[in-house]
């Protein structure tokens, strides 16, 4: 097991924001550590990173203590983070040298990520024009002169110049425009493929879906669900089932007293027990000559278990009002 | 703390030195305060310069002198030179002061000026001057002519006792008092134990110890704002994030301090030369009318006469405490930026930072004034010097004219020394959780709950 994540707890006065968090990373791949807001993923991943002192528990990678200063990593924090008024290339390198890669190889590195990320123009100024007095030189760009979504393209590479062997995303596609979303999920791809761990933290479900192969649902500190994602979809089984009809088919709903989750012009989400209880209501609207458009049953989407698992978000950004260390 | 705790300061330092200089606000201010000291010191030269060339020979044709003094002194040899030598100056040994002055008011021309010469009860020489009603001279005038008789008054003092200027100086040499013990120890061995006991400054030493003060204030103030600041945005704009990960809070926080520090001392050094540079193009373009032998050096000269004297034990002593008081302050800034979230909340953030400093340099302060009045208690001046907020206002020009001596350096270097050591290790506890909080400013006893909830959560570790 390459990172192992052991009782982890955090305190902030009498408050509990993590409370015995455990899961681990056997092999290669996308770890997914979903919530909502103030549930205790960043502070999880700041323990987990050596940020932020624990009050209890360990995290272990290839069965040492982790120690991010020894340790390749590389992290995209939730809330960007640029110096404005630097130069981009300036806080790049410096960023570089933090994680102890060269200069020049942190220049090549730049130089291919800013091909890759679509970001030469932004740390690359063009060459002088003109002569003597006239001659035109360009100011480095800095942050605060970048998109958001530009920024955290800079931001991405940061995390990506030391090469790391385990990489900590927070919410890396938040704000992204759908072209840049399927650069980064791209990128992430290519990550994978290399052999690197991965731990993302989401709340686009789809993406998690996309990527991961286990997860854990933290609320209010805790983990209410965990494990690999397509065990947990069977464990829940096939209870989710769609149906559009050419006719009206509430009689057929109230005669199985089933509970309509959904209803739009493209069919109604019904909750059914399984399998058995589905194909009786299929039977039902066939024999009462009901003209069936669309019959479909699936196991609850990611989303559907992590609206169910976290609960209500207001709830959780009620108590997260104020300070906080999130 | 251990020394990974440490580990890559030296980026942080470099990374905030090289974007410090090459900050725009950073160069442009460094240009501008040299530019100003470089030009304004010639300026002043000129301007006094001009004052003094453009009066020409003096409107005043006639001085009668009343002298209450004794001295035999010849008040005609004033009147030379181009500007003074149609000057007519006569003694009125005949009459009263009050019928002179009487007969100035009556007089018509050509009486202008009646000068009243007496010695003080006090002990010094006292020339009252009293321009006449209808002379017709201007004010400009009258004073160049008051200052230059004092001048002149002054040699002439000398000359009518047979004192030289050089023995002039001499005799103007403070005098200092020492009280000294003979103390026989454990061992039956007889020492000296002396005991100082220092007079009060004179009116250029107090302008050396002010500038001192303003110095070490300007250099702290600048060092802490830009601490302070640099944490902050570090803060708000969430590359904390990135750094924590790198590199441990005390690595961070030592990196910007010695950045900001350099970058300060760097400002502070081009104003130093900037201020010789345009005292060098002053005294070469403008050069003094006159320089008064046995006058009292200024501020400058005391200054530099100062620098000629200093010890490399005092010079270690007094930069040694200057920088650690420049650590302590900053690190009082580095947590002051900690404690707030935003920019625009940092005022409010560093109002204990800022109470602090005005309390040490309001004590340099008080002291610089009570000694100039009449010197202030050796012991108590010992101990503001040894007091790590005070310290570092009061201590270094203190030590460089001979005001403390080397040992209460020395302890005051060891009390900055424990101070900044034990904020250090106080911050280490606190820093990491205020780095990441967000919210309302902090107080001082939330940060006080901070540390005991850390006390807390290691034992609980344990």
């Amino acid at each position: 097991m390459s990172l192992v994540v052991k009782n982890l707890n955090k305190k902030y006065g009498e408050k509990t924001v993590v409370e015995d968090l455990s899961f681990s990373l056997e092999n290669p791949g996308v770890y997914a550590l979903l919530g909502t807001n103030g549930a205790g993923k960043t502070t999880s991943i700041r323990m987990i990173l050596g940020m932020l002192a624990k009050n209890g528990g360990e995290v272990l990678w290839k069965g040492e203590p982790l120690d991010a200063m020894k340790v390749n990593v590389g992290y995209l924090a939730e809330e960007r983070g640029l110096y404005p008024k630097y130069p981009l290339m300036d806080q790049l390198l410096y960023f570089a040298k933090l994680k102890g890669v060269s200069k020049e190889e942190a220049k090549k590195r730049i130089k291919y990520w800013a091909g890759r990320l679509e970001v030469e123009e932004y740390l690359y100024p063009p060459q002088p024009t003109g002569k003597g007095r006239n001659m035109k030189k360009e100011k480095p760009k800095t942050a605060d002169q970048l998109s958001k979504g530009n920024q955290q393209k800079i931001q991405l590479m940061a995390a990506l110049l030391s090469d790391p062997e385990l990489l900590i995303l927070d919410e890396p596609l938040s704000g992204l425009d759908p072209v840049n979303t399927d650069l980064f999920k791209s990128i992430i791809r290519e990550e994978v493929a290399k052999g690197k761990y991965l731990i993302m933290s989401s709340h686009q479900m789809e993406v998690i879906e996309e990527f991961c192969e286990d997860i854990t649902i933290l609320n209010r500190g805790k983990a209410v669900l965990q494990g690999n994602l397509n065990e947990i979809k069977k464990g829940y089984g096939r209870v989710n089932m769609f149906v559009k009809c050419d006719e009206e088919f509430a009689d057929i709903i109230a005669k199985h007293q089933l509970k309509v989750l959904t209803d739009t012009p493209d069919g109604k989400q019904i909750k059914v027990t399984g399998e058995e209880q589905a194909r009786a209501f299929l039977d039902d609207l066939l024999s009462a000559g009901r003209s069936v458009v669309k019959f479909e049953l699936r196991e609850p989407s990611l989303h559907e278990i992590f609206v169910e698992m976290a609960g209500s978000v207001q709830e959780d950004a009620a108590a997260t009002e104020g300070g906080d260390h999130e | 703390m251990n020394k990974h705790d440490y580990t890559g300061w030296k980026d942080v330092f470099r990374f905030s030195f090289e974007q410090g200089v090459k900050a725009n606000a950073y160069k442009i201010s460094l240009v501008i305060f040299a530019l100003l000291v470089l030009l304004g010191v010639p300026f002043m030269g000129w301007l006094q310069n001009k004052g003094e060339k453009d009066l020409g020979a003096t409107a005043v044709e006639k001085i009668f002198v009343y002298d209450e003094t004794g001295l035999e002194i010849d008040y005609t040899g004033f009147a030379t030179g181009e500007r003074y030598q149609k000057l007519v100056i006569e003694k009125t040994p005949d009459k009263t002061y009050e019928e002179n002055s009487k007969a100035l008011e009556e007089a018509e021309k050509p009486v202008d000026i009646l000068l009243k010469v007496t010695l003080e009860e006090s002990g010094y020489f006292q020339l009252t001057f009293v321009k006449a009603v209808q002379a017709g001279f201007s004010d400009d005038d009258y004073e160049a002519l008051t200052e230059d008789f004092g001048v002149y008054f002054d040699d002439a003092k000398r000359e009518a006792i047979d004192v030289t200027p050089e023995q002039a100086v001499f005799i103007s040499k403070p005098v200092s008092t020492g009280v000294e013990f003979a103390v026989v120890d454990e061992n039956g061995n007889i020492t000296i134990e002396a005991k100082d006991k220092t007079e009060g400054i004179t009116q250029q030493e107090y302008g050396v110890l002010l500038a001192g003060i303003m110095v070490v204030m300007m250099i702290i103030n600048l060092a802490g704002g830009q601490i302070a600041n640099g944490i902050v945005t570090e803060k708000s704009t969430r590359v904390v994030e990135y750094l924590m990960i790198n590199i441990r809070p005390m690595a961070l926080i030592v990196g910007k301090i010695l950045a900001s520090l350099l970058l300060v001392v760097i400002q502070m050094a081009a104003i130093g030369v900037a201020f010789l540079g345009g005292k060098i193009i002053s005294s070469n373009l403008f050069p003094p009318a006159a320089v008064q032998t046995g006058e009292e050096p200024g501020a400058l000269d005391l200054f530099l006469e100062m620098m000629g004297k200093i010890t490399p034990a005092s010079l270690v002593i007094c930069l040694a405490v200057i920088l650690l008081g420049v650590l302590f302050f900053s690190i009082i800034a580095g947590l002051a930026g900690a404690s707030v979230s935003k920019l625009d909340e940092l005022a409010e953030g560093m109002k204990i930072y800022q109470l602090l400093l005005i309390v040490g340099c309001y004590i340099g302060i008080g002291v610089c004034i009570v000694e100039m009045i009449g010197g202030v208690n050796p012991l108590i001046l010992e101990v503001l010097c040894m007091i790590p907020i005070s310290a570092p206002f009061i201590l270094p020009a203190n030590l460089l004219l001979g005001k403390v001596s080397l040992w209460v350096g020395l302890v005051a270097i060891a009390l900055l020394f424990l101070i900044t050591v034990f904020m250090f290790s106080f911050t280490a506890k606190v820093y990491e959780s205020m780095i990441f909080y967000n919210g309302k400013v902090l107080k001082l006893k939330d940060i006080l709950q901070i540390a005991k909830n850390r006390r807390a959560e290691k034992k609980e570790g344990k």
